[in-house]
Order: C-alpha cells, then structure tokens, then sequence
C-alpha cells in the first residue's frame, strides 16, 4: 500500500552569493511567514535557508491532504521533500508508491518536443518501453483535450494547455501518489472538474493526493486533511475544514 | 514499474542503467533539437570533421615535411578522432546535471540518467565521426597491421574515462561554476599541448620528458599508435590504467558523498 512517513524533518538548503548585502535596518526581517534566512558569517553573501522545521506526517492510502500557507511559508519544500526530491536536513521519511509530481509548468517536460513525445518521455520515465508508454497517448491526448496540439512542440503551448498536458500525463500512467503545486489556478472550469474526478477516482483506488495552495476555501472544499504551515513550521495539522477555518479566521 | 529516488550511490548507477530506454531519448531529444530544421541533419557531424581534417592536412603537411605522405593522413585521421571525443566529453562534462535543471527540480530519479544521457550524446557523434575516419583509411591504408585490434579495447577504456569524467565535473562545476569556464580554456590549450597534429620527433628529444604527463598524449598514443604504427604502447596503457583507476575512486566518492545535495546547487 502506497504511504508517506515523515517524522520531525526539518530541512535547510544552502545559498551561494545570492544575500544582498543588506542594511540591518531593511525591512526583510518583518517577513515572518516565510523560512529565516541565515547568513554564514554576519554580511555574508552566502548562508542558509531554513526551510521547513520539525514536521511530522502520517499519509496512508485514501488520504486527501492540503497544504496550506501563506507564499514561502515552505509549502512548496515540503512537497518536494514528499517527492524524494530534496533530502531532509535531519529527520527521516520513508514511503512507497509510484510518485507523479507536478509542481510548475515547465519543469519535467522537454519544451521543444512534441506534447507526444513528452508522453512517452514520462512513459519511459516510469519504466516503460516506448510500446508500452504509446498506448498511453491517445487517452492522454483525449483527456488532455489538446487534439492536433499534440503533435506541436510544448514551448507553443498556453499556460492551460502545458498544464492539461501535465496533468493527464502524470495521471496516466496510474501514481498511487499525485504531488500538486497551485495547479488548480491554470485550465478553466471545464478542466477543473474532469481533474477533480480524476483525483477522486486515484483516492478511491487507495491512492494519496497532497496539493500545496495559499488559498485555504480550496483546500476545505477538496482535501480530507490539512497541514497548515507558518515560516516553515507546522502550525496545525488535522480536519482539512477545521484547519483552513483556522487560517482564515487569522488573516 | 519504478518508486522513489535511489537511496545510494550504487542503487543510483543502476538503477540508472536500467533507465536506458529514457536516457536514449533524452539523447536523442539533444541531437534532435540541435539539428531541428536542418536539411542534412547530423551529417553535419560527419561533414564537419571531414572538412577540419582536410584542412589540417593542407596546412599542417607541409609544415611537417610530410606534405603527400599518407601517414601524416592517416596521423591525423586517428588523433582528431580521439582528441575531437575528449574534448566533447570533457567540455559538455561541466553542464551535465545543469542542463537537466528542469527534471533534477521536478522527478526523483537517479542523477546517473544525465551522465548516461551525455555519454549517448557524445557516442552518437562519435560514431558519426568514425565513418569518416573509416573512409580516410580505405583511402590512405586499406590493409592495417594485427596490433591495429588494439583500437577497440582503447576505446573501450576510452568510454570508461568519460564516464568518470562527466560524473566528476558535472558534480563539481555545478557547485563551483567558475571551474567550468576554466576547463574550457585549459581544454583550448590542450589543444596545442597535446600531439594531434604535430608530430612529437620534431620538437627534438626533450619534449617527451614533458609529454609523457600530459594524460591526453596517452589516450591518443593507445588509440593511435597501434593502428598505424603497430606500436602497442605499453607504457601508455599502464599510464591510462592509473588515470582510470584514480579518476573512477575519486569521481564515485564525490558522487556519493554529494549526490542529494547537488538539487540544492542547480
């Protein structure tokens, strides 16, 4: 059975000569919903971001879960952590399952391939031979509603198209865990609801879903749990509803 | 079908490996979009390096006092075969993970799928390049001596440096991004430094205290030396030997020391 388990993972990544070499008085130590920045010696360039610290989760089979947050607050790095992406500073995660992550539009697709060929790159991707990821294309190409699109490079694309692709893409090839980042805001309405389904259908086959967005209405109506994180620190974890009324009723 | 994100080093080399179908196309997807809308394609690679050879001939032939003499051909034909693949690898070798930035950021897999993918590319090229080094000798000299077999094991052993070679730098040039731009210009001296196409005799005897350090003469030596020589070069396959062993240890140490983090330097 596919499962996440993270326990007291805190993460921290480094920066190289990026730090502006700020005025102490400036106003960037007020930003206190995102991770804190720390620097390697006082006025360095160089430092540290700390990203996420101590959270813990149990995701099984069926689980629906929201990341909530206000933009930095470490939403984003704790679904790539999820992903196996980024390897915790210290804590552990252990976890099974095929993962499809989707986390902006334009990562993990070749833009001057064809929306076809981004097909079969996933197909291999996950394992398959190139036969094999074919016969995934036209139910891909039907989902994704992109018709003669398909055989057009990505970089053409419109943010909603690239996004259905994405989509019926990492779908296709049956994740038993679907990582998404705000992709909700891209495709209209239409798309929406056939993404919806489709996750409801991934969930019933004991599938997990964890999707990171800032706005909490979205998260009540489509999670079952929610995580809500504040400069990279759990601020509360539970019902996803009692949580996101919980952010709400702060802001 | 496959998981996560490789726990080791070693689980990463093969389950890289295994992911042969996917770095092919990535390969593939490379040369595709280098000769996109191009008529004649990736015969450029084959016309391209004819067209260097034969202008090194032209000049170089008579510098050398070897004007028509079909060694100084074939001398050639081999060395910037060699030295033409060494210097694609290590070139490329720095922006092997870079390059991948948007599937590095986005899927957990094993990092060894871009060294394998570069490899794919350079190999492609290779062979194309080969073909008219094929050419050459039908031309210059159809019949080759027995120790010419020699040329396949050094290619071999040729493979296995690249392979080290784009794993080591590609780590460490993406941390350290000034490295980079300093092997492009030390590989641009090479050039010059390396006996491609001049010939060591005629710089007097002294040069050769000084060449047998260079790690690239050897490389040329194994591969060329045999062939039309008829020379197996012991001493340069010992040398080669210790390149090998050395740059293997020192590039899967730094892979699997720094393998996780690199996601954090892209």
């Amino acid at each position: 059975m596919p499962h996440i388990y993270l326990s007291d993972v805190s993460l921290s990544y480094p920066i190289f000569g990026a730090l502006q070499k700020a005025k102490p008085t400036e106003a960037g130590a007020s930003d206190k919903h995102s991770g804190e920045i720390v620097e390697s010696r006082k006025g360095d360039v160089s430092g540290r971001v700390h990203a996420l610290k101590s959270v813990s989760l149990r995701l099984e089979a069926g689980d629906r879960l929201g990341l909530i947050g206000r933009n930095g607050s470490g939403k984003s790095t704790l679904l790539k952590v999820l992903a196996g992406i980024y390897e915790p500073t210290s804590g552990t995660i252990e976890s099974s399952g095929l993962i499809a992550p989707m986390f902006s539009v334009g990562l993990g697709v070749r833009k001057e391939a064809t929306g076809r060929r981004n097909i079969i790159l996933r197909g291999l991707m996950n394992g398959l031979t190139t036969k094999q990821a074919e016969a995934k294309v036209d139910e891909v190409i039907r989902f994704s509603e992109l018709g003669r699109f398909i055989d057009l490079p990505v970089r053409l694309y419109s943010a909603g198209m690239a996004m259905r692709l994405a989509f019926a893409t990492a779908t296709a090839f049956s994740p038993d865990i679907l990582l998404l980042d705000e992709w909700i805001g891209a495709g209209d309405q239409e798309f929406q609801k056939k993404a919806s389904e489709r996750m409801d259908a991934l969930v019933q086959n004991a599938g997990i879903t964890v999707i990171a967005s800032h706005r909490p209405g979205l998260i009540k109506r489509v999670c079952t749990k929610a995580l809500w994180l504040d400069g990279g620190v759990p601020r509360m974890y539970g019902d996803a509803a009692e949580v996101s009324d919980a952010m709400l009723a702060t802001n | 079908m496959r998981n996560n994100a490789p726990v080791t080093a070693t689980a990463d080399l093969i389950e890289g490996l295994k992911l042969w179908r996917l770095w092919s196309a990535f390969a593939w997807e490379d040369i595709r979009a280098t000769y996109r809308r191009s008529a004649i394609g990736v015969l450029w690679i084959s016309i391209s390096f004819l067209v260097f050879v034969a202008i090194k001939i032209v000049i170089f032939g008579p510098m050398t006092g070897m004007g028509n003499d079909p060694y100084y051909a074939q001398y050639l034909l081999l060395g910037l075969f060699t030295w033409q693949f060494i210097n694609q690898i290590v070139t490329t070798a720095p922006s092997v993970f870079l390059a991948s930035e948007n599937w590095i950021r986005n899927d957990p897999l094993p990092l060894s799928v871009f060294v394998y993918q570069s490899i794919a590319r350079s190999l492609f090229d290779l062979g194309l390049t080969f073909g008219v080094v094929v050419l050459g000798f039908l031309y210059f000299r159809p019949s080759l001596p027995l120790e010419a077999l020699l040329f396949i094991p050094a290619m071999a052993l040729v493979l296995l440096n690249a392979f080290w070679v784009k794993m080591f730098l590609g780590v460490i040039c993406t941390r350290y991004r000034d490295l980079g731009h300093l092997i492009q210009t030390v590989m641009r001296v090479m050039f010059f430094l390396t006996p491609i196409f001049w010939l060591p005799s005629q710089l007097g005897e002294n040069v050769m205290k000084w060449l047998w350090w260079n790690p690239m003469a050897h490389f040329l030596w194994i591969t060329r030396s045999p062939v039309i020589d008829g020379d197996p070069v012991i001493d340069s396959w010992i040398f080669v030997g210790v390149v090998t062993v050395i740059g293997c240890s020192a590039a899967l140490t730094v892979f699997a020391v720094f393998r996780r983090r690199l996601v954090f330097w892209l």
